[in-house]
């Protein structure tokens, strides 16, 4: 292996551990709302439809599908950690929301409001700086 | 009232005249204050790698 290679996997190695969770969810149909802006992630843990967008019988059925699956998923580690439901998916948005909110796209904060990232998402006062 | 008395108090009509003017505007949206919003950080922290750990194994609904 010559010294450029050595380089280029150190390198590659470096990428992978900066990486931290993948960035969007991996369903194309909400990933293709979410980076043209019908849909974004909210500050309680679930995806909504953005404020003035219409996105599509199937993006809403997708989105309500898998709201359905998170609520499930928050209710069982709840339990599990000893915290409500709104604990748990609240601390699961201080992810969620820089993690799935491309620049461009939008995100709604712990007032109810929708925002648009153009500078990158203020993450709710609770949750710990990222 | 001598005339001391009319100078001092017209000297500060024309202070107060002179004095910046400090224009109090409310903000044109509403200030929204959420008290449902009722949430610790230390709680937060506490779940951090339980929420890491879910996240991982849910990459196709987070």
């Amino acid at each position: 292996m010559t010294p450029r290679h050595l380089l280029f996997l150190a390198a590659a190695a470096l990428a992978l551990a900066a990486a931290g969770p993948a960035a969007a969810i991996e369903d194309p149909i909400l990933n293709t709302a979410i980076n043209e802006g019908r849909i974004g992630e909210q500050a309680d843990g679930y995806l909504g439809a953005v404020d003035g967008a219409a996105p599509p019988a199937n993006e809403r059925a997708r989105m309500n599908q898998v709201n359905l699956q998170r609520r499930e998923t928050y209710t069982a580690r709840a339990q599990q950690n000893g915290v409500t439901v709104d604990e748990y998916s609240r601390s699961f948005a201080c992810k969620l929301l820089t993690k799935n909110t491309p620049a461009g796209s939008s995100w709604r904060d712990e007032n109810g409001v929708w925002r648009r990232n153009t500078s990158g998402v203020t993450l709710p006062v609770y949750c710990p700086p990222a | 009232m001598g005339p001391t008395r009319v100078w001092t108090s017209a000297a500060a009509v024309a202070l107060a005249a002179c004095a910046p003017t400090i224009k109090v505007q409310a903000p044109d949206k509403p200030i929204e204050i959420n008290l449902n919003v009722n949430i610790r950080q230390e709680v937060v922290v506490k779940l951090e790698r339980d929420v890491l750990e879910t996240l991982r194994q849910n990459p196709d609904i987070f």
